[in-house]
């Protein structure tokens, strides 16, 4: 191309240039704007985002009210100073007390700055050698207030091998861990199955009795052709309600477990609710997958949100639940996406 | 298919063509495109030229959109990036043709290289949840490459900071840079000072001793924003600033060569012809090329000295014009204000830091060389960040945006459990009762 023919085309496509490339910064900007408008938006549904409980004030003194829930994030200082992540207005404390930091299998890590002492379940630490974990309901004893940590549902964790459950001094088994292996799932299930047969076989001899003495009490007495009493007794004994014999009911050495339907191959080094054994059995209480479509990763920030996503059908203000309930909805969580993934 | 769910799949299509990603890839391979077309029609028909017309268009659409269904990434900074990559390739180019050098397929290469860097940077940021071993490695292997080139570097431009391996020549101070962020980010958010400030200060020392200015302003600034970002402490910060002022006068006093740019950069037009001829060159291109430019492949780039590095800018204000300039500073600023979300967003101060001294580390690049081509500040030899020709630049480039788009990705997955958490508790008060099944 000639030059002259080249100056005047390339000055004109200038223009174009100087167009898509204000086109271009247009779009980055507004995309940016979208992107930050649809966080903004998602936050706002989840206000713990972040956060992995909080710590509920049991004994404050003056400075903290009793009750008082202090958020706590994944990671963080503890002091007196405004500037810390949990601030706690106590006189004996430092500015920058206690560095804590969220392990996924120990717990609550928290590390007390040089000099400075902190107390978890009785347990004293000074200094940041040796750092101590809190788990769900542990007690922090620091610059004399007592405070309680709170877990939310899905950041519980496993207890450390040292404080795994025990027999207490009466015998008594304590709580089952909260996270189990596979094989300690598989015995635990067994032991939930036994102990269902147990109550479904006294509860079948209660109803049997129950019936006896009904038709006892309704029928006349009479006797066999043979003359031969009635087996039944003359009159139904006097009772309110199930007298429990001498004699065992069940004959435990004779339960055995049934088989499972099929083999079920666990992929995962951390199934807490393996499957159900059948797909014509599902879980009773598991929704329709179709009616609740997980949105695909691209979309958690490219799309608008869905008009289901109103107040009305916002989570609760605060993600913390008790621990059955974080347990149903594990469970249904689990058999919703068809057995789950990987726990984090 | 219910009524519901044929409205939903409606919405998803319309929504689909709109995306943003689609539409902003789709402007830069029909900018890249147009551009390599006309600069290849130029003199005669540069078949590179018109291969490149199609190879970039399809490399940016390969990288913007395939590439995050393999690896995390976040799209907009990888547009962005990648906008900028084939700008500075397209730029190169133009150049090229009337020189017969071939820098602009050279930058092509590197860009590749820098892809992959960023994709290793995303997965070490993504899989090392540990990192009390490796960071150890990661320091004194640091040091020793950043010292090397007191012991076998070249001079290059005055400072003795390239090495040169197999006929390659790199620069350690821009791979050292990603191992400064490391170092800093890990100590500094477990609140040790010792190991991180004597990293600091041995790469601020042999910095100095090489000669390379421009780098150790930026390593300086850098830790002291991440030291301001994790204790707050503004009074130390202040000290820091006030240290930096007075380590500028100590430089002043004694280095002649400091003199010397502070001299030009006060009154470029007394050593026109000497040592301010590079500055006034790079003044009046950008002063030419007006508004809206001479036009692409046009005007007199290869006047300004060292045109391809440091005056890159100035390059492509004259061709393109100085409204074009400002929308290249304003993309720039997209970025960071982009790595600064991402850094508040982290839930772990490790990667919060990291992020934010990424973040900063571009800025304050961004801002020394475009601030010395506008004779802002006195110039310095850094690089202009994704456009400048170089490959040490592009990796460690790249590099950077590899380490932001990991903490991206793990702050995705942070937030979408959350998210997965309140749904199930969500679904299980929808839940239909036993009854009623």
């Amino acid at each position: 191309m000639p030059i002259e023919i080249y100056e005047i085309v390339a000055q004109g496509a200038r223009y174009w240039f100087l167009f898509l490339m204000a086109l271009i910064v247009w779009r980055s900007y507004r995309w940016f704007v979208r992107d930050r408008r649809q966080r903004k938006k998602r936050m706002r549904l989840l206000p713990d985002a972040g956060y992995i409980g909080e710590m509920v004030v049991i004994d404050g003194g003056d400075e903290l009210q009793k009750g008082a829930a202090l958020p706590i994030p994944r990671e963080g200082t503890l002091g007196r100073s405004r500037m810390n992540d949990l601030c706690l207005p106590l006189q004996h404390i430092k500015n920058k007390h206690c560095w804590f930091c969220y392990d996924r299998e120990e717990g609550l890590r928290m590390e007390p700055y040089h000099g400075c002492t902190i107390a978890i379940d009785g347990e004293e630490r000074t200094g940041r050698r040796d750092p101590l974990y809190m788990q769900h309901g542990s007690r922090l004893t620091i610059g004399g207030a007592e405070l309680r940590l709170r877990m939310f549902a899905g950041f519980e964790t496993a207890l450390r091998p040292s404080a795994q459950p025990t027999n207490d001094e009466n015998g008594a088994p304590q709580a089952a861990p909260a996270i189990m292996t596979q094989e300690q799932f598989a015995q635990w299930q067994a032991q939930q199955m036994q102990q269902q047969y147990i109550q479904q076989m006294t509860y079948l001899q209660w109803m049997a009795q129950q019936q006896a003495i009904a038709a006892a009490s309704t029928a006349a007495p009479a006797s066999t052709p043979s003359g031969n009493p009635s087996p039944l007794p003359p009159t139904a004994p006097e009772s309110d309600g199930y007298e429990p014999s001498d004699e065992p009911i069940y004959d435990a050495s004779s339960y055995a477990p049934p088989g499972p339907s099929r083999q079920i191959e666990f992929d995962h080094g951390m199934n807490f609710y393996p499957p159900t054994d059948s797909e014509e059995d599902p879980w009773p209480y598991a929704p329709n997958p179709d009616a609740f479509p997980m949105p695909e990763e691209e979309d958690f920030y490219a799309q608008e949100l869905d008009e289901d996503l109103t107040d009305a059908a916002a989570p609760p203000k605060s993600a913390y639940v008790g621990h059955d309930e974080s347990e149903a909805a594990k469970k249904a969580f689990w058999d919703r996406y068809l057995g789950g993934g990987e726990k984090r | 298919m219910s009524k519901r769910q044929a409205y939903e799949a409606y919405r998803k299509e319309r929504q689909d063509k709109r995306r943003p990603d689609r539409r902003m890839c789709s402007a830069m391979m029909l900018f890249f495109f147009s551009g390599f077309l006309l600069i290849s029609l130029k003199n005669e028909i540069a078949w590179q030229g018109l291969a490149l017309s199609i190879v970039v268009p399809a490399l940016i659409y390969v990288a913007t959109m395939w590439l995050p269904r393999f690896f995390p990434a976040d799209k907009l900074l990888l547009s962005i990036a990648n906008f900028l990559c084939a700008l500075g390739v397209l730029i190169l180019y133009s150049t090229d043709l009337d020189g017969g050098t071939s820098r602009g397929i050279q930058q092509a290469m590197y860009y590749g290289v820098g892809i992959l860097v960023m994709l290793f940077c995303i997965m070490l940021v993504r899989y090392i949840r540990r990192w009390s071993f490796f960071i150890y490695v990661i320091m004194f292997g640091a040091a020793l490459l950043l010292a090397l080139p007191l012991a076998i570097g070249t001079e290059q431009n005055g400072a003795t900071n390239w090495i040169n391996i197999g006929g390659t020549s790199l620069q350690p101070s821009e791979i050292v840079k990603l191992a400064l962020l490391l170092v800093l980010s890990y100590f500094m958010s477990r609140n040790r000072l010792l190991p991180w400030l004597l990293f600091a200060l041995f790469s601020l020392g042999v910095l100095m001793l090489q000669k390379d200015l421009g780098t150790a302003l930026i390593y300086y600034f850098t830790a002291l924003f991440m030291y301001y970002a994790a204790t707050g402490n503004l009074l130390m910060t202040g000290f820091g600033l006030v240290g930096a002022a007075g380590a500028s006068v100590a430089g002043y006093m004694m280095f002649a060569h400091v003199k010397k740019r502070v001299a030009i950069w006060r009154n470029p037009w007394m050593y026109y012809e000497t040592s301010g001829y590079q500055i006034v060159q790079m003044l009046m291109a950008i002063a030419s090329g007006g508004l809206f430019g001479v036009g692409l492949g046009l005007g007199s780039p290869r006047v300004i000295p060292v045109y391809f590095t440091d005056c890159i800018f100035a390059v492509i204000c004259e061709q393109f014009g100085i409204i074009f300039g400002v929308l290249v500073l304003v993309m720039y600023v997209i970025m960071i204000l982009r790595g600064t979300s991402i850094a508040t967003s982290a839930r772990h101060s490790f990667h919060g830091l990291l992020a934010l001294g990424a973040t900063s580390m571009l800025g304050i690049q961004t801002f020394v060389i475009i601030g010395g081509v506008l004779k802002l500040i006195p110039l310095t030899g850094v690089t202009m960040p994704f456009v400048s020709y170089g490959g040490t630049s592009m990796v460690s480039c790249m590099g950077l945006i590899g380490l932001l788009q990991g903490v991206d990705s793990l702050n995705r997955d942070d937030l979408s459990y959350d998210y997965e958490i309140s749904r199930s508790l969500q679904e299980t008060a929808d839940l239909p009762d036993a009854d009623n099944r």
